[in-house]
């Protein structure tokens, strides 16, 4: 807060001293206006003659027409002359201006509200790692993805955050990276294509399928896939296939798990077909 | 921190630019130079407030400060740095914070401007300082870049990704420069009005003070234009440059009107003729410019440029519009017919060549004026609803300016005052005769057949040729021993060879644009890996598509080669990409250029076509036969510009120079 | 196992890349290239009516897409260039072609341009019938005047200057 008040009145006063050094070369300058403008325009006829862009006739008729344009001149406008008080107006003038600007900021502004650069707010959010939200989380631990690219359980953790924190794709592109460091990780197949789904708006598109499939025959009792898979298998009427994904499933589930009664109420009946 | 001293020096800018008003009115009515001296340090002081309130903005997209609303709204972490910092002129806020800097900068430049005199310069000063009055007002009271956020949000919302892009980047900055570098004209015809001079004498001089102003922004215009144009067809995938799109027409206008100016201007420097009418246009070069930013940034028209729409915004900016061109306007039509010129000349002259330039280059602006607003008037007079697009222009902007071309060459070689026209014409016997060869073998050989195209051809060599052959006369080319000509080449001040670049570019321009619209070809199928398309002499063969991960985009990949049909000539091998950004599930397409001497080639891969086993992409190619002289040609005009900008005789009024040593 | 993974993400992408919008199908060309000639000049005329400022000729949207495939078939079933245009008029209404009507409502449109240029071309030739042109040489009496007032202006820019050219 005192460096920004220190920051507002060198502004302030920076401004200030600019006001009044353009007063003072105002007074300094006196008059010293266009006062040669005649002998300019002269000189320049005569240096177009000298270079042959302009012959005789047109250059007596151009210097006649400029010189009676100089003579109608006549007397110059009076000269400017400095007021006795026009330095108090200047001050007045810079005092108010200076006033009214700290009106207008107080009014438009946030006055103390710090800023927030991103860096510094996931400094702070990476020393109380218990009470963040997903989204702030995964911006922790991307950051810590960014300095050990090769750190699987961070990867892990990050495709885990983004998922929860409702961005999809990012976990998916967090869990490809991670498949990409160890192609064998059932879980991050798993979740891959879960990921997917979720990006997919629900369905199972034909990129998670063969996610989960990689991720139940690396390991079979990736219950997550198997999930997707007879969600797969169900929206194509394959029942068989239905009930092989999903029975290891339901017996994995507590008997009052709403899971549970879900997956069993929609389960194709044995012999249905 | 920084983000709320941003928002005091916006206070701050706002509070100098009315003190600059008030100072500056009152030394003009009091003739005393301390006022006048301290409102212009009241000018520098705001245009360095608004500096500091820019870069703390810019401070605050660097460092992701999404505390900052403008920030969260337009930013992402995951950006890369240079689209980080261009995100601070990529919305409403940030691009009125940016017009409001250079509005001010060079309001600071015209205060240590040397030369002018004291009356004209307070006004001038004062007029300027209420038009930054105006814009900060409204930036800071309803578009402040500094509205804070508490509690932040996590993530921001990232910025459109079709304006993440290097040329895109630039653009703004250099559109700006040019749209606002007329309010300095703007702002010396109001103190010129103000002054109300009816000597002959005031003129020339007045002229001269305007025109390295017209110059500078005209020059900038003209490359911001030709960036966004160079944008839009790499961009937007499909290969156009310009469409008549209202948004481009609102840039247009006053680059039509800023031309306008800058011949007019010479027309009352040299000889202190056409004064009210060089006041006219420097009032509407920049009613032009504050028009468009209306438009733009109003929603009255949406496109990629209408960040948010808010008609309420809109109406504001029309209000500013209302009052500074309105007042502006007023004093114009009362004082007017008190402007008495001098310089009387004939018909046929170097003046009234330029006076044609002028009624041809206002009625092209008048054109564009009335294609761009007649949708919207008929509208909201009778309700119903049309669409001009570039038939009607084609039909109407298009013939105006080839008449002014045919024009163009000969105004040159006439003299002031009173011309030679069959001597001018018998100068340019050799120019016309090559243009109209040109055309004629463009229309022999090049197929398709194509007349206008073929004239279009003539047209453009005509304007090179014209030129050259006005700096053949000026050093008596073949009529002279070469220490002669080399002598008399060196003696051409550097404004004529400025207006010479200027013309030939637009001949190099007109070009690119009649052989590009002419005869590009195009062609689009869906393609397997392995597969060909043709389009002229140009095959491109799939090679590879793959997935890549961007800094914030997936993208699909393709690898293309180019090779010429008859495989007489290298291939080159390109990518063209479709992006898609998550942050804001929006998809763009990279297109894939291969720069072949003049032309294009230009490749897009589109949307995935065929089958899951077998997969596809739409594969979409254009051979844009001399495209690269649309680009260049105006690059060309703005060197032109430039090259005049620094003619000695022009210096005198910009910057501060040596101190008198009395 | 990275073309693997290449695989997999290219159907999501896919995905992704069409949600935004329905794609375009694929256009087919028609076989008679003189028809075809006639129906792309046609797209470049013709409005994509959920787009920006666009031609059908240009637009990548669904719209656009249909609209070229129901030009193709009207030129493929005979009809003229005029008669696509009225149905496409009377479909979406006159917003839909880049060429607005000429009727007395769009009178201004089309001819104020020109209607303009021959405004200011008649005031021009009216105004420099009464011209005279000629400059005298200025007399002695003006010159020795004019030297009067430049040497005035010398002494006031360098009150104690020696020599005029001294230092510019």
């Amino acid at each position: 807060m005192i460096a920004f008040w220190m920051m507002t009145g060198l502004a302030a006063a920076l401004a200030g001293l600019l006001v009044l050094a353009g007063a003072r070369r105002g007074a300094d300058a006196a008059v010293e206006a266009d006062s040669d403008a005649g002998t300019r325009e002269l000189d320049e006829l005569d240096r177009l003659k000298a270079r042959g862009l302009l012959d005789e006739a047109a250059h007596a008729a151009a210097r006649a027409e400029a010189g009676r344009r100089l003579l109608a001149q006549g007397a110059a406008a009076p000269r400017p002359v400095a007021g006795s008080k026009d330095r108090l107006w200047v001050l007045g003038g810079l005092a108010a201006a200076v006033a009214a600007a700290l009106g207008l900021y107080v009014a438009t502004g946030s006055p103390g509200l710090p800023d927030q650069a991103y860096e510094t707010r996931v400094d702070a959010w990476s020393t109380q790692l218990e009470t963040l939200e997903p989204a702030q989380l995964a911006a922790v631990t991307a950051r810590v993805v960014k300095e050990r690219p090769g750190d699987r359980q961070a990867l892990a953790m990050l495709g885990a955050a983004r998922f929860a924190a409702d961005d999809p794709l990012g976990a998916a592109s967090a869990f490809r990276r991670l498949i990409e460091l160890d192609p064998k990780d059932a879980q991050a197949w798993a979740r891959l294509g879960e990921s997917l789904v979720r990006a997919n708006d629900g369905k199972v598109g034909g990129d998670a399928e063969a996610a989960v499939i990689q991720a139940v025959k690396l390991d079979p009792e990736q219950l997550g896939a198997r999930f997707f898979l007879g969600e797969a298998a169900l929206a194509r009427g394959d029942a068989a296939a239905v009930r092989v994904m999903w029975s290891p499933l339901i017996a994995a589930l507590e008997p009052t798990d709403p899971r549970r009664i879900d997956l069993e109420r929609r389960m194709p009946k044995a012999g249905a077909e | 921190m920084i983000a709320e001293f941003g928002a005091f020096a916006l206070a701050l800018a706002l509070a100098l630019s009315l003190l600059q008003t008030a100072l500056s009115t009152a030394a003009r009515v009091r003739r005393s130079p301390v006022l006048a001296g301290a409102g212009q340090g009241a000018s520098l002081a705001a245009a360095g407030a608004i500096a500091l309130a820019f870069a703390a903005l810019i401070f605050a997209f660097v460092v992701s400060d999404f505390s900052v609303s403008n920030v969260a709204a337009n930013s992402h972490t995951d950006k890369p740095m240079l689209y980080k910092v261009a995100g601070a002129w990529g919305s409403h806020e940030g691009s009125l914070l940016l017009w409001c800097l250079v509005l001010t900068v060079f309001g600071g430049a015209l205060a240590r401007a040397r030369g002018l005199p004291f009356g004209l310069k307070a006004s001038a000063v004062a007029v300027q300082g209420a038009l930054g009055s105006l814009f900060l007002a409204f930036a800071v009271f309803t578009s402040s870049p500094f509205t804070r956020l508490d509690p932040a949000p996590f993530q921001g919302a990232s910025l459109n990704p079709l304006l993440q892009d290097p040329a895109l980047a630039v653009h703004p900055p250099l559109l700006y420069a040019g749209y606002v570098g007329f309010s300095v004209c703007f702002s010396l015809a109001v103190a010129a009005l103000i002054e109300g001079r009816a000597q002959t004498a005031f003129w020339p001089a007045w002229g001269r003070w305007v025109r390295p102003w017209a110059l500078a922004s005209w020059a900038l215009l003209t490359v911001g234009i030709t960036l966004g144009s160079f944008w839009a067809y790499y961009e937007l995938g499909w290969g156009g440059w310009w469409f008549w799109d209202p948004v481009e027409n609102a840039s247009f206008m006053p680059w039509l009107a800023g031309a306008a100016l800058l011949h007019s201007a010479v027309v009352t420097e040299r000889r202190g003729a056409l004064a009210g009418w060089t006041v006219f246009l420097a009032l509407l070069a920049f009613t032009f410019s504050m028009l468009g930013a209306f438009l733009v940034r109003s929603g009255v028209l949406t496109s990629v440029h209408a960040f948010a729409v808010d008609p309420q915004r809109g109406m504001m900016l029309l209000a500013i519009l209302g009052i500074a061109s309105g007042a502006a306007f007023v004093l114009f039509a009362w004082r007017a017919p008190q402007l008495k010129g001098g310089g009387l000349f004939a018909p046929v002259s170097r003046e009234g060549a330029l006076v044609l330039n002028n009624l041809f280059l206002t009625a092209a602006a008048a054109t564009v004026l009335l294609g761009t607003l007649y949708p919207l008037i008929l509208e909201a007079a009778s309700g119903a609803t049309i669409s001009v697009g570039p038939p009607y222009f084609a039909a109407t902007f298009t013939p105006l300016m080839m008449v002014a071309f045919v024009i163009l060459p000969a105004g040159p070689l006439l003299a002031w005052k009173r011309g030679d026209l069959r001597g001018a014409m018998q100068r340019l016997a050799v120019a016309a005769g090559l243009s109209i060869l040109a055309a004629l073998a463009a229309y022999a050989l090049w197929e398709p057949r194509n007349a206008f195209a073929a004239a279009g051809i003539g047209m453009g060599a005509w304007l090179i040729a014209g030129s050259l052959a006005e700096v053949a006369e000026r050093a008596r080319l073949f009529r002279a021993s070469g220490a002669e000509v080399m002598r008399r080449l060196k003696g051409l001040p550097l404004g004529a060879w400025g207006m010479t670049l200027a013309h030939l570019g637009l001949g190099v321009f007109i070009l690119g644009a009649v052989v590009e619209t002419g005869f590009k070809v195009e062609a689009a199928r869906a393609l397997t890996i392995g597969q060909s398309v043709s389009a002229g002499p140009w095959t491109v063969t799939l090679d590879e598509v793959r997935v890549v991960e961007g800094p914030n985009y997936l993208a699909e990949q393709g690898r293309l080669t180019v090779r010429p049909s008859n495989d007489r000539g290298r291939a080159e091998t390109i990518t063209s990409e479709r992006r898609f950004f998550p942050a804001g599930g929006q998809t763009t397409t990279e297109v894939g250029l291969d720069f072949r001497g003049l032309d294009d080639v230009y490749v897009v891969i589109g949307e995935r076509a065929g089958s899951p086993a077998e997969p596809a992409w739409v594969v979409r190619l254009y051979w844009n036969p001399w495209a690269r002289l649309i680009f260049l040609g105006p690059t060309i005009m703005a060197l032109g510009g430039l090259l005049s900008l620094l003619d000695r005789r022009l210096r005198v009024g910009v910057g501060s120079r040596r101190r008198k040593t009395a | 196992m990275r073309r693997l993974l290449t695989l997999m993400a290219a159907p999501l992408l896919a995905v992704m890349l069409t949600a935004a919008e329905p794609p375009a199908a694929l256009d087919r060309p028609l076989t008679d290239a003189g028809q075809e000639a006639r129906a792309q000049a046609l797209f470049k005329d013709v409005r994509c009516v959920v787009c920006q400022h666009e031609a059908i000729a240009d637009s990548p949207a669904g719209v656009a897409g249909d609209m070229r495939r129901l030009i193709r078939e009207e030129i493929a079933s005979g009809a003229t260039d005029q008669q696509v245009r009225d149905d496409l008029v009377r479909r979406f209404g006159d917003y839909v072609l880049f060429t607005p009507p000429v009727r007395a409502g769009t009178w201004l449109l089309w001819f104020g341009p020109f209607a303009l240029v021959a405004l200011a071309a008649l005031i021009l030739v009216l105004r420099s019938r009464r011209r005279a042109v000629e400059t005298t040489p200025l007399s002695p009496e003006e010159e020795a005047r004019l030297d009067e007032v430049l040497r005035n202006e010398k002494l006031r820019r360098d009150p104690d200057a020696t020599s005029p050219h001294d230092g510019r």
